[in-house]
């Protein structure tokens, strides 16, 4: 996937080279997902819980380094970065529940924890109060443009995302990660030296 | 030096493709008369009031937005390079300055965004808007070395024979083409379903081509004599054009990749391939046979010409190449081509007089050449010293024309608004032309 996004971009890039255009890569990561694990399932809630995804340590309730994201051409000259995470839950038990989603960024060395602070760094996050047998829709959605601090994780050997979910209560939760976007924008002509 | 001469070469390609300004008027029509010797060899026999004067000398007005205009203008890139980076499009500039006597009102604008959707799917291109980016759009002609015609002399100076019939002309001639983004069959079709197959090899091409050097044309015409019975007058011609070149280029740069068993693509690896001519390393030469047919009857005049009936060409220079694994090499080369390559060209042309002295002109011409058609029409109103016209014409795209003129005595001076489809992008771009000409 990702050396194809390169042939691609360097193609977009000789046939349109302008001050005002920007290549836009839109990644569908959940599309490279194997299968539905850790995608949708139940899960019981015993009071507390976080499950992270996508799950790169096969255990959805540990902390992990996320999905690395890397072999791009020259990411560390980014001109945008966006991205959008839809999951919808379903509380199935009989009683309230409370969720946090926050997602996270983090540089492609931080492989252990992208969830800890240590180096990487919160984008956005939500919250949503599911009483007993409600459903609803957690989104999260951020972007960020040159000059963003936290686009200065992003280097040229890549970068982490990850989704941090906490739950409260004790029931029952379905849940189904329905979108995880993420946007590259590239503009050509900010790799164009200074004569 | 090698870089002096690639300079000249690229700047002299946009004046190949200099047009009357008469002409855009009339929405690109070529009007019968000695001007049009180049495409039916018959008419440098033919009368050159007959249709009114040729063109005069067209201003280069594309100039102005070449220095000033940052979308177009590359010497910001020396003189304020913010301006540059903030405003320059390589589109605008390679469609003015392939057309350096058209001021462009609007140049052509490189889409905003280019969206590459990426999915376990496949990919899909699309722009700002959502609309499928079509790579058939943006795919070039032939690469240059088998796809270039022979050269289109420009600039001819008549030499005196002394003999009726027979004109020699030396002249100088530029050629540039094949220009694109050509991907392979395969990237193309895999692209446009969605998804890349497994164990396939992609490849992608840019390509252009570019010549320049002199010509030597020996062109014989004549009318034939009086048919009895018949009121009409026929003019035959043949022309041997020969070149000698100084400049070739003829580029292709090639990326190329192999899917896996699963359709993921492997490493791209690039590999070019450059023939190269210039004064020190090589030269070129050649000569076509040009035969063409003119018919005046009644109120019209009617012209066949065909074009390099028979064509031979050699270059002999330098081909670099690179296979995209770290190994180049350098080596002299020839290109030789002889073939049978006719280019047709036809036109005609109609002066209907008014009551009242008014006249109105109609022309129309149609050529095919390597696989390429265009056509054109227009109409000219001639009214005392004003003149309107109006066409409508075909190449590679639409193209419109709108004209006015004044024709004084010993001077005129024409200016048209034309139009013609960019490259790429396809969008419609309009451009201002004008000319002064001197007539005694």
């Amino acid at each position: 996937m990702k050396k194809l996004l390169l042939l691609l971009a360097t193609l977009a890039v000789l046939t349109a080279c302008s001050a005002h255009t920007v290549v836009v890569a839109d990644l569908d990561l959940l599309s490279f997902a194997q299968g539905t694990e850790g995608l949708e399932g139940d899960l019981t809630v015993p009071g507390s819980m976080q499950v992270y995804i996508p799950d790169a340590d096969d255990n959805l309730a540990t902390p992990d380094g996320g999905e690395l994201i890397s072999d791009l051409p020259a990411l560390d000259e980014l001109h945008g970065l966006g991205i959008d995470v839809v999951a919808d839950v379903e509380n199935t038990g009989s009683g309230p529940l409370d969720l946090q989603a926050d997602f996270r960024l983090a540089p492609a060395s931080d492989s252990s924890n992208i969830y800890d602070g240590a180096g990487d760094t919160s984008l956005t996050n939500t919250s949503l109060h599911l009483d007993a047998g409600a459903s609803g829709r957690v989104h999260l959605e951020a972007h960020l443009q040159k000059g963003d601090p936290a686009l200065d994780l992003v280097t040229s050997d890549g970068f982490r995302v990850g989704v941090e979910i906490q739950v409260s209560g004790s029931s029952t939760i379905h849940y189904q990660v329905t979108g995880f976007h993420v946007v590259l924008e590239q503009r050509p002509f900010d790799l164009i030296p200074e004569p | 030096m090698k870089r002096l001469w690639i300079l000249l070469l690229t700047a002299t390609l946009g004046v190949a493709s200099a047009q009357g300004v008469r002409s855009l008027g009339m929405g690109g029509v070529t009007l019968p008369g000695p001007w049009a010797a180049g495409l039916n060899p018959a008419y440098a026999a033919y009368p050159a009031d007959a249709y009114g004067p040729g063109g005069g000398f067209d201003l280069p007005l594309g100039l102005i937005n070449l220095a000033l205009r940052p979308s177009v203008s590359p010497l910001y890139y020396f003189t304020d390079f913010a301006t540059f980076k903030n405003n320059f499009d390589v589109l605008a500039f390679l469609d003015q300055v392939s057309r350096p006597y058209e001021f462009m009102i609007n140049p052509p604008s490189s889409p905003d965004e280019i969206v590459l959707h990426v999915s376990a799917d496949g990919v899909r291109i699309t722009d700002g808007s959502g609309k499928p980016f079509q790579l058939g759009t943006y795919s070039g002609g032939k690469s240059g070395a088998a796809g270039l015609p022979l050269p289109q002399p420009f600039l001819l100076v008549p030499i005196p024979t002394g003999l009726s019939g027979l004109h020699v002309s030396l002249g100088a001639f530029t050629s540039a083409g094949g220009f694109g983004l050509n991907p392979s069959p395969a990237l193309s079709r895999d692209l446009a379903s969605g998804s890349l197959q497994p164990n396939t090899e992609y490849s992608f091409s840019l390509t252009g081509a570019a010549s320049a050097g002199v010509n030597v044309n020996l062109d014989f015409a004549t009318p034939l004599p009086a048919i009895s019975g018949f009121e009409g007058k026929v003019y035959l011609g043949g022309q041997l054009e020969g070149f000698y070149g100084l400049l070739y280029a003829d580029a292709e740069l090639t990326g190329t990749t192999t899917t896996d068993d699963h359709g993921a693509p492997g490493p791209v690896t690039y590999s070019n391939r450059l023939f190269y001519v210039y004064p020190g390393s090589g030269n070129g030469y050649g000569g076509r046979l040009d035969l063409g047919v003119a018919l005046d009857y009644q109120s019209g005049t009617y012209g066949l010409g065909v074009r390099n009936l028979f064509g031979y060409e050699s270059w002999s220079g330098v081909l670099h190449t690179n296979d995209g694994s770290g190994h180049s090499s350098e080596n002299g080369h020839t290109v030789t081509r002889a073939a049978f390559d006719p280019a047709v060209y036809a036109n005609g042309a109609y002066a209907q007089t008014l009551a009242g002295g008014d006249v109105v002109l109609y022309g129309a011409d149609a050529a095919y050449a390597a696989g390429a058609f265009s056509a054109h029409a227009g109409v000219e109103y001639q009214k005392s010293i004003f003149r309107l016209r109006g066409g409508l014409g075909y190449e590679n795209g639409l193209k419109l024309g709108l004209g006015a003129g004044l024709k004084l005595p010993g001077v005129s001076f024409d200016t048209a608004l034309t139009s013609h489809q960019a490259p790429f992008s396809g969008q419609m771009v309009f451009g201002l032309a004008a000319s002064l000409g001197f007539n005694f």
